[in-house]
């Protein structure tokens, strides 16, 4: 159908969270990063990104994904240049990448929070104490502005160390159904997108992801488990292999979430019970 | 004029491509008339129809038969290869060191991980891929029909203990997470889940559903005949399960031809119980047609109820198309040509109400049932998409031909009253099916016209304005040719009843019902169907590409197996073996057996001492061989060891003796658990290593080895070799001796092992590369050598002999390989071959699951590289024990560890890599010991797998030395060579009779 016209088509899957941008009229915009398996290409606001990505890139819920390896694919591309977005596509220079179908990405959903044996990681670190801390006030109801700050565009990078902390407290708060958990994890959110400047467009882009419960599969998996008390060592080291500090920086965030959730819970059991 | 007719063999394509393909040629410049098939007996019928003169072939060669002029069947041939060139290009991996394409389903889901399968093989080899992806633990989608219902029984349950779903067989269309598997329409995301035990019928519930704004979550095909008797609804309670749990799916909706009336009752009941409200648009007389439990299911599902009103007491208005020519009556008989089988079947049930009988090749009750000829002068409906009618060819939404040709009948014929067609469109159906069928009806309305008489047509169209093709479009090019045009089914059939003059309106108003569960859901298990609705989708798929084709298309990852169909008339044996419950425990068990068993050097004396060899009884390679049929290298070596026993003064004097054979035995060295490489022979004096496997408590023996050139293993017997064998004996054999037990009194026993997988590091695979375990052998032997009790000068030249010798360590390799194999052998259901063996007359393989049974058929002759004026004239069939070394997974199976090696044997580095990847794919795993490093230390493929060999036509690649096929000439060169395939094919013959169901 396309005959004639010097022009691959890439097919990819696409994440809702992108729709309405990849549907409305073309736009010219810049690629913010280019690595061999993904692309990022910021949507106008400061926390809207696309990542195109190749099949064997991590999955992320911002995603327009191919059925293409990295190694099959030549973005032609580098930071800072710009590409066409919109009309079911995204014009490259040798290709355009159509939006074939949807695809949505997986989700924590709030489940009864079941503690079981010690999971997540033993050793959760500064970042871990720095959740905890923050899960902490939110929980009590206290400022999390300080907790916020301390945290949001923390270290260096693409999504800084302490912004993965940040989303795996989101995820971590929104996987428990317990009224709570909800208040604290709508507290936090709401301090998060009043800041978002403070740090990269693509840790914002997956910060806001993370407050709607959206993560990479593996991750959305694990903090699923680890909420029902269900152990699962090898996602584990799927999730801590993920990117240089990322899997490792979240899984902090949850840990130190799900210690201070305890604890709460523990301190006022009568609210198990009344639970809306 | 000319007829251009060849036969190719080794060329597997599926129909679709063949099909596409045979277009190709068929419109070349010239060409009057061209088919590409495969030379099924069906496609021979059709081709010799149309004149060629085609000779005997069997069913896996590729017939082209081209007929045109001179310049026109060149031209057709060269578009051939254009065609198939670029059908083939994507089915190949070529790069160096690339792996090759899997060729079974099981090996695209070993490479890619994928997390669902879609089968679209030929009917009688379904099963056996289908197979694969349960084993593998993923969800299958079975494309194929044709396939035994007992069949499908045994892998639905086999599927259900593995927790995961088989859709199929005969499963048309599927939508998992949004990913359109097989045909299927684009329609719009949403809640309704769909179980479907029909194909078409479930395409078009969800363009009824996508029409009236409401979106599916997905639709889980389960096979026509999940809701008979015999299958019982075994998938379809998996699917409705996994629903249930799945949080996108708010209501479910069940689809289905008539079922059988038990299988309802027990799955209305089931149903009840899931917790979400079940509607069912299951057909059969006095049930609602589709149409109507759609629009039931609407009710619930809050959806805007097609174009027009959504009170439910007043009728939907499903879309339409009418011409001119809508109203025009017909006189005579309904003639209904389906595409879709619960399209035909619910036609059927409606005209039944208005009409009576309908005939049928699908009937609705046996006396119904059409001639062969499936003319009638009566109501007559016919499925094209039937599997009688679709054996050998492409189903009719693919190929419509069979259907455009019986259009072309029915307008001929007077007693025809009204054209009642359907037309389905979306992924995987014909890219553009329009026109073609409106230039059929047009031309059938023109036919009847010239008869003065009337030929209404009705189509019911089955597509959403999502579909490729466009629905609006299509309806509108069959509108111009004179169709009325209905998206409904039921009201498609209503409509062209009406044109025969009967009253069809209004519909009574059969409503469906809903079942609604009284509980909620237990509490979460397992995900049902190993998660098969949350995953992200990636697909290894196994036949028709155009399905793979059509899943790029939407962005989602695909493996495809380069499938062929297995060797000639072993389907039925493949099936009872792979079916066996034993088989993969009994493999597992086989390897882990192999790859532990050890290999320690303990001794080396005289065969008299260490086999109990008696005078007079030579052990020879290979399977058991009576003299006469000896080839002439195995007689050479016979002679020159009756020589040396003293048996014999001259040669022909050793022949005459042989040939009587009076006081001698030949007996294979594998029958006392010894090797031998080439002729193999070992007589009572010759001594031998003896090597040990403690874990299994195993022993084994071998010959030592004579150096390269004139050698009595090679067959030749002059002095020189019988003076060697002399020094071997009085020299050589008692200085090893001397060396091993001390070694093996101060350090212990040498490990073979060891060096095996060390040399496999160093550029040797260990069969016909053994330089640098020969060194380390050495080494290991050299500070007990010298000490030896012996005259220095002695020692001297044992040094000197074993050193200069670059297959020293053979001899201590192959028995190393045989504990290994010897260990594997004996388990009951293992399809692990444990012995190869040839005598330079016979290959023969045993099995470990057969006993000691010998699977013999004529040994092939190595191709290879030749010894200075040698050529392959001189070369005989492949001989010797030496394939011991492929069957314990090194040797030719370990090629990619020494790239070297193709200046010896032949053949360029890059099929050196591509050998060892290639055996992956007929083995049972991996060795842990012996590594390759270039596949980044990956184990050798390790126990191969009868069945697999079978499955794929890959023979296992031995390398291999070349003998002189002349007594005493020695060796003429090294080469590459494989077993002939009837050694596989009766050994599966013997599994399937030992095997358990």
């Amino acid at each position: 159908m396309d005959d004639g016209l010097d022009v691959t088509l890439l097919p990819a899957s696409m994440s809702p969270l992108l729709a309405a941008e990849v549907a409305d009229a073309p736009r010219r915009r810049r690629v913010v990063a280019a690595f061999p398996t993904c692309l990022y290409v910021e949507l106008g606001a400061h926390e809207r990104v696309l990542a195109l990505l190749a099949s064997d890139a991590l999955a992320l819920p911002i995603g327009l994904r191919l059925a293409l390896p990295a190694a099959e694919v030549d973005w032609g591309l580098e930071a800072g240049a710009h590409v066409v977005v919109g009309q079911g596509r995204v014009r490259l220079p040798r290709a355009d990448v159509v939006a074939a179908r949807l695809q949505h990405p997986p989700r924590v959903r709030p489940a009864q929070r079941r503690p079981g044996p010690p999971t997540g990681l033993r050793e959760p670190g500064v970042l871990g104490d720095l959740a905890h801390e923050l899960a902490t006030a939110a929980l009590a109801g206290r400022s999390v502005d300080p907790g916020v700050r301390g945290l949001l565009g923390a270290g260096r990078g693409l999504t800084p160390s302490g912004d993965d902390a940040i989303c795996g407290l989101l995820l971590a708060l929104g996987a428990v159904d317990a009224p709570r958990a909800r208040r604290a994890h709508a507290a936090v959110l709401a301090e998060v997108r009043a800041r978002l400047t403070a740090t990269t467009s693509l840790s914002a882009a997956l910060l806001v992801a993370a407050g709607a419960g959206y993560a990479v599969p593996d991750v959305v998996r694990l903090v699923t488990g680890l909420v029902s008390g269900v152990a699962a060592p090898e996602l584990v080291d799927r999730v801590l292999a993920i990117g240089h500090s990322s899997g490792r920086d979240l899984l902090s965030g949850v840990t130190g979430t799900l210690r201070a959730l305890d604890a709460s819970l523990e301190t006022t059991p009568q609210e198990g019970a009344c639970r809306g | 004029m000319a007829d251009h007719v060849e036969l190719r063999s080794g060329a597997y394509f599926d129909s679709v491509t063949l099909m596409q393909v045979s277009r190709t040629v068929a419109s070349a410049p010239g060409v009057e008339a061209a088919q590409v098939a495969m030379a099924t007996e069906l496609n021979l019928e059709v081709i010799r129809g149309m004149g060629f003169d085609v000779p005997g072939s069997a069913p896996n060669d590729l017939v082209v038969a081209i007929r045109g002029d001179e310049d026109g069947v060149a031209a057709g041939l060269s578009a051939l290869e254009g065609a198939l060139t670029q059908k083939r290009s994507a089915a190949s991996g070529s790069g160096l060191g690339e792996a090759p394409q899997p060729r079974t389903l099981g090996g695209a889901i070993r490479l890619s991980g994928a997390d669902l399968a879609l089968v679209s093989v030929p009917g009688e080899h379904a099963i056996t891929e289908a197979l694969d992806a349960v084993r593998a633990g993923i969800s299958v989608l079975v494309f194929s029909d044709n396939v035994p219902v007992e069949d499908e029984v045994a892998l639905k349950d086999a599927a259900a203990r593995a927790g995961v779903l088989v859709m199929g067989p005969d499963c048309g269309t599927a939508v998992v997470g949004g990913v359109a598997l097989g045909f299927a329409n684009v329609v719009r995301q949403g809640s309704v889940g769909i179980v479907a035990a029909s194909g078409t019928g479930a395409q078009q519930v969800m363009c009824l559903l996508d029409a009236a704004g409401v979106g599916i979550s997905h639709c889980l095909g389960v096979g026509g005949r999940d809701l008979s008797s015999a299958v019982a609804a075994r998938s379809t309670k998996q699917a409705l399960a996994a629903l249930a749990a799945d949080p996108a799916t708010e209501s479910i909706l069940i689809v289905s031809k008539p079922p059988a009336p038990e299988v309802l009752a027990d799955l209305e009941a089931y149903a009840a119980g899931l917790g979400k409200p079940v509607h069912w648009a299951t057909l059969g007389a006095g049930r609602p047609d589709l149409t109507a439990a759609v629009e039931a299911a609407l009710g619930n599902a809050g959806g805007t109820g097609g174009t027009g009103a959504t009170d439910e007491t007043t009728e939907r208005g499903w879309p339409e198309w009418s011409g001119p020519s809508s109203d025009e009556l017909g006189s005579g008989s309904l003639r209904g040509l389906f595409c879709g089988g619960t399209l035909a079947d619910e036609a059927m049930l409606i005209a039944a109400e208005y009409l009576g009988d309908v005939r049928s090749n699908t009937p609705l009750r046996p006396e119904l049932a059409l001639r062969a000829d499936l003319r009638d002068t009566g109501h007559v409906v016919i499925d094209f998409g039937d599997d009688s009618m679709t054996q050998g060819r492409a189903h009719p939404m693919i190929d419509p031909s069979l259907r455009l040709e019986r259009i072309a009948a029915e307008a001929a014929d007077p007693t025809c009253g009204v054209l009642l067609l359907d037309l389905v469109l979306g992924h995987g159906a014909h890219p553009d099916p329009a026109p073609e069928l409106a230039e059929a009806i047009r031309a059938a309305r023109e036919t009847a016209a010239a008869d003065s008489r009337n030929l209404p047509v009705v189509v019911s169209l089955t597509g959403t304005t999502g579909d490729p093709q466009g629905l609006d479009r299509c309806a509108e090019t069959l509108v111009a040719a004179g169709a009325t045009v209905l998206l409904s089914n039921a009201l498609a059939t209503r409509h062209a009843i009406h044109l025969l003059g009967r009253e069809t309106w209004p519909v009574g108003t059969t409503t469906g019902h809903a079942a609604y569960a009284s509980g909620s859901l237990a509490a979460a298990g397992p995900e049902p169907v190993g998660g098969l609705l949350t995953q992200d989708v990636s697909v290894a798929t196994v036949g028709v590409s155009l399905f793979a084709d059509a899943l790029r298309a939407q962005a989602v990852p695909v493996t495809e197996a380069a499938w062929q169909p297995p060797i000639a008339g072993t389907s039925g044996d493949l099936a009872r073996v792979l079916a066996d419950p034993r088989r993969d425990e009994a493999n597992a068990e086989a390897l882990r057996r192999m790859v532990a068993a050890g290999a320690d050097l303990v001794d080396v004396r005289p065969a008299s001492q260490a086999l109990g060899l008696e005078r007079g009884t030579f052990l020879h390679a290979g399977p058991p061989i009576e003299f006469a049929r000896a080839s002439g290298p195995l007689k050479g070596a016979l002679i020159g060891a009756m020589l040396f026993e003293g048996l014999a003064d001259t040669a022909d004097e050793a022949e005459a003796k042989l040939e009587k054979g009076d006081g001698i035995t030949l007996e294979p060295c594998h029958h006392r658990d010894a090797v031998g490489p080439m002729a193999g022979v070992i007589s009572p004096s010759m001594w031998v290593y003896e090597l040990r496997d403690e874990v299994h408590d195993n022993t084994s023996w071998c010959s030592l080895n004579e150096g390269l050139g004139k050698v009595l293993r090679y067959g030749a017997y002059g002095p020189e070799v019988i003076d060697r064998l002399r020094w071997m004996n009085t020299v050589l054999g008692p200085i090893l001796q001397q060396s091993v037990r001390t070694r093996v009194g101060r350090e212990g026993a040498i490990d073979i092992k060891a060096i095996i997988s060390q040399m496999l590091q160093m550029g040797d695979e260990g069969h016909n590369r053994n330089r640098a375990g020969s060194l380390m052998l050495l080494r290991e032997l050299l500070p007990t050598m010298i000490t030896a009790d012996a005259p220095s000068s002695d020692i001297a030249e044992a040094v000197r002999f074993s050193g200069a010798n670059e297959h020293f360590f053979l001899n201590l390799g192959m028995p190393a390989c045989k504990l290994s194999t010897l260990a594997a052998h004996g388990i009951p259901g293992s399809s692990v071959v444990t012995t190869m063996a040839r005598n330079g007359t016979d290959f023969g393989i045993r099995v470990s699951g057969t006993g000691d049974e010998w699977f013999t058929g004529p040994a092939n002759t190595p191709e290879g590289l030749f010894l200075g004026s040698y050529g392959p004239d001189d070369a005989n069939p492949d001989i010797g024990d030496s394939a011991i070394t492929e069957t314990a997974g090194i040797g030719g199976f370990a090629m990619a560890a020494a790239p070297a090696i193709v200046k010896f044997v032949g053949g360029d580095v890059p099929f050196a890599l591509r050998a060892t990847q290639t055996m992956y794919e007929i083995t049972t795993g991996e060795h842990t010991a012996y590594q390759v490093p270039i596949l980044e230390f990956r184990g050798t493929p390790t126990g191969i797998d009868v069945t697999s060999v079978v499955r794929t036509g890959i023979l296992p690649q031995i390398n291999t030395g070349m003998a002189g096929r002349v007594a005493g000439t020695g060796q003429v060169g090294a080469g590459l060579v494989t077993p002939p395939d009837q050694c596989f094919t009766q050994a599966l013959a013997a599994l399937a009779k030992a095997a358990r169901a």
